[in-house]
Order: structure tokens, then sequence, then C-alpha cells
């Protein structure tokens, strides 16, 4: 009888212990997975990021030429005629 | 932006403070320092840094009206002196001729006497158109160079914008492509996680369930405590991966929204600046269009052909008119667009410190204050649509 009642118990541990590993393969499984989209996902954003930042870079030295050009437009007016009092 | 820390007022500007201890200094111009002053404050206030140049030529644009006023005042005196002239010249022609015919020496001497008189007037006159003319030549050529220099800084600058402008725009264009790929991503990857989470969940019930039957198997504390820990702390890692993958992708989202705004918001500083140069050049060469054909502006109000938009209005009814006029509009329009009344004095400046304004101007106005305060287009565009409508004479 207390053979029986042992096999039992043990024939439960074996049971759930395969229950165990069968969830921490799922968790495994599911742990890839993540890191798998994730590591795309970076990817595709760090191409996405890499191009707004040159499209940036172009922008800010086109900017640069436009207020450049600003100050010297500028200069032309402060040094000009009408800026003496004349008027 | 550069600009934004930059202020025109300084290093020989207009109205620069530097510039108002000149010993001869004229009132009439040290009042117009001052004004400059003032107007440069307040426009200042706005923070609309960006826009100095844009102050700066629409400035000149007043000193530029003001000279023209100034020649035109120049040649009414010259052409009134010149007839006058030509009268004296006419009436010493006829004592000439009665001179000629008559003998009369007491006559004679009467019309002699008369004669030198007018002929001293006559020259005090031709003195006078000399040096009226003098005055007119040298305005023109004041004229001539304040427009030269005004229109030499906008061709600088358009031709700036004509070459630079497009391709900002398109890069623009580009990185909002680039942008909206990336919200495709952020949303399929929301899809993803939600159904990895939902697993989480369903692990998560199964390790209640084990952890029961662990229990239940009479399994003691510790090892019970080893296994489900380990089962625990890879779910945490998964959960806390897809957390930290969210928040990265928000906060690039966000990145590169914040870039692309400041693109944007450079760009339409660049647009504005580029459309209100390029209406003063179209204006100039419309005025020339009208020089080219006769047209002159002059001729036109001296036969009475003032077009609505040229004739003045006092400039208080002008505004009690406006605001009764946008009264049906939205409260975000009429916040935008409704004239306070101390602002009536910033309208009286505009107008050279006259009371009455054309209502080309008071467009002018409000359009450049809307710019000013908001640089918002979709205002400026409710302001010409109203504006069609707008009659102050009703």
């Amino acid at each position: 009888m207390e053979n029986k009642e042992e096999d039992k118990k043990e024939y439960g541990i074996k049971d759930i212990e395969e229950k165990v590993d069968r969830l921490m393969k799922d968790i495994e499984d599911l742990k890839k997975e993540v890191e798998n989209d994730s590591e795309e996902t970076k990817e595709v954003i760090r191409s996405i990021s890499e191009d707004i930042d040159v499209s940036m870079g172009k922008i800010e030295t086109l900017s640069s030429e436009i207020e450049a050009a600003r100050e010297k437009a500028s200069k032309l007016l402060d040094s000009s005629l009408g800026d003496d009092g004349e008027e | 932006m550069e600009t934004e820390d930059k202020n025109p007022v300084e290093g020989g500007g207009f109205g620069s403070p530097e510039q108002t201890g000149s010993e001869d200094a004229d009132p009439e111009a040290e009042k117009d320092k001052k004004n400059d002053v003032e107007e440069y404050s307040s426009f200042y206030k706005t923070e609309v840094g960006e826009l100095t140049l844009q102050w700066k030529i629409g400035h000149r644009e007043k000193k530029v009206n003001k000279i023209e006023n100034n020649v035109s005042k120049e040649e009414i005196r010259v052409d009134s002196i010149a007839k006058s002239i030509e009268s004296l010249e006419k009436s010493i022609e006829k004592i000439e001729s009665i001179l000629s015919d008559n003998d009369d020496e007491s006559l004679r001497d009467s019309l002699e006497e008369g004669k030198v008189n007018l002929e001293k007037e006559l020259d005090g006159l031709k003195e006078r158109k000399e040096k009226s003319q003098e005055k007119l030549e040298k305005e023109k050529e004041k004229l001539e160079e304040a427009l030269d220099n005004r229109n030499e800084a906008i061709d600088i600058m358009l031709d700036v914008y004509n070459e630079k402008l497009k391709p900002i725009e398109e890069e623009i264009v580009q990185s909002k492509a680039r942008e909206e790929e990336l919200k495709v991503i952020a949303s399929d990857m929301k899809v993803k996680h939600d159904r990895q989470r939902e697993i989480l969940k369903s692990f998560r019930k199964e390790q209640r369930d084990l952890e029961k039957s662990l229990k239940l198997a009479g399994v003691n504390f510790l090892k019970r405590r080893s296994i489900l820990s380990k089962i625990r702390s890879s779910q945490e890692e998964i959960a806390d991966k897809i957390k930290e993958d969210e928040e990265s992708i928000k906060s690039k989202q966000r990145d590169i929204r914040d870039k692309i705004r400041d693109a944007e918001k450079r760009a339409s500083v660049y647009q504005k600046e580029k459309k209100y140069f390029q209406s003063i050049r179209d204006g100039e060469s419309s005025k020339t269009d009208k020089e080219e054909s006769g047209a002159d502006p002059k001729e036109k109000k001296e036969t009475g052909e003032t077009s609505e938009k040229e004739k003045p209005f006092l400039i208080n009814d002008l505004v009690k008119k406006w605001n009764k006029h946008i009264e049906e509009r939205s409260e975000e329009e009429k916040t935008h667009l409704m004239i306070e009344e101390d602002i009536i004095p910033d309208i009286e400046k505009f107008a050279d410190g006259e009371k009455e304004l054309t209502l080309k101007d008071f467009k002018e106005f409000i359009s450049k204050r809307i710019s000013m305060d908001h640089g918002n287009k979709e205002i400026l565009d409710v302001l010409e649509e109203i504006f069609k409508t707008f009659d102050p004479e009703n």
C-alpha cells in the first residue's frame, strides 16, 4: 500500500517536471522570438534614423548657407543709406 | 537659429543707440530713431527673431516710401516755382514791349522801375528753383540708392531661396515618409507585443498551476522556489524586453518627430520670408509696368479715380468696423484677428503718425501682426477670405 503511494507520488512529480520543462522551453522560444523581433526592428529603426539624420544634416548645411546670405543681406541693409539718420 | 540672438539695433542698425548722440542731430531724425528702437523692441518681444531681416526690409520699405513722398513734394515745389518764373518772364516781356512802343518819359520811368523789381523777383525765384532742383536731385539719388540697396538685399535672399529652399523641402518630405514607415513598424510591433503579452499571461497561469501541483506533490519549499524562480525570472526578462523595445521605439519616434518639426519650422520661416520678398519684388515690377504704360498713380489720384483700397479711413472707425465684421467668426479666429484698443497706437505708428489708413495698408498691418505673433498660415488664409467681404463703409 505504502509502495503504491510512493509510486503515485513519483509519477506525479515526473509529470510536473515534464510540465516545468515544457513551460521553460515555451518561455525560451518566446524569449528568442522577442529578441529576434527586437533586433530586426532595431535594424530598421537604425536605418530610418540614419536616413533622417542625413536629411537633417543636408537641411542644416542648406540652412547655414541661407543664414550666411541673410547675414550678408542684413549687413548690406545696415550699412546702407537711410541708416545714418539722413531721412 | 543664429539670427535669434542678433539685434538689428546693435552694430549700426537702424536707430542704433550709439548713433543718437550726434551734435547736429536733426530732432525729426532723432524722433525717427526713437521710433525705430521702440518698434524693434516690440517686434523682438514677439520672439520671432528669425524674421529680423524681414522686419529690416519692411522698415526699409517705409523709408523708401518716405523718400518717395519727399520726391513728390519737391517735384510739386519745382513745378510751382517754374510756373511763377514763366508768368514773371511773360510780365517782363510785356513791359519790354510797352517800353519799346512808348516815349512817355514818366511812364517809361515807372515801367523801368517795375521791370527792375520783377527781374529781381525773377532772379530770386530762379535761385529758389535751382535750390529746389538740387534738393530734388538729392532726394532722387537717395531714393535710387535706397531702392538699389533694398533690391540687392532681396535679390540675395531670393537667389539663395530659389536654390536652397526646394532641397530643404524635399528632404523634409523624404524624412516625413520615413517617419510614416516608422509609424507602421511601431504599429506592427505593437500587434506582436500584444500577442506576446497574451502568451506571457498564459505562461503565468501555467506557472500558478504548477506551483499548486508541486505543493500537492509534497515538494519542499526550497525546491519549489528554485524551480519557480527560474520560470519567473525568464518571464520577467521577456516582459522587460518588450517594455524596453516599446519605450525605445516611442523615444525614437519622438526624437524624429522633433527633428522634422524643427526643420519644418525653419523652412516655414524661409518660405514666409521668400513670399514676402517676392511680393515686394512683384510690387516693384507691377509698379514699373504701370509707369511704362503711363498709368501714373499720382495722375489717377488727381482725376479722382482713387480705388476703394487707396481711400483712407479713420483708424478708430476701421478697428471698430473690423471687430464687428469678425464677431461671427470662431473663438480661435477672433483670438488671432480681433484688434484690441491698445493696438491702435501701433496702427497709427504704422501709418506714420496719421489717424487715417487705407484699407490696403490696414490689411498689410494685420497680416504683419499675425505673421509676427503667430506665424500661422491658416489664419493668414482666413484673413484673406474675411477681407474679401470687409467693407468699412457698410
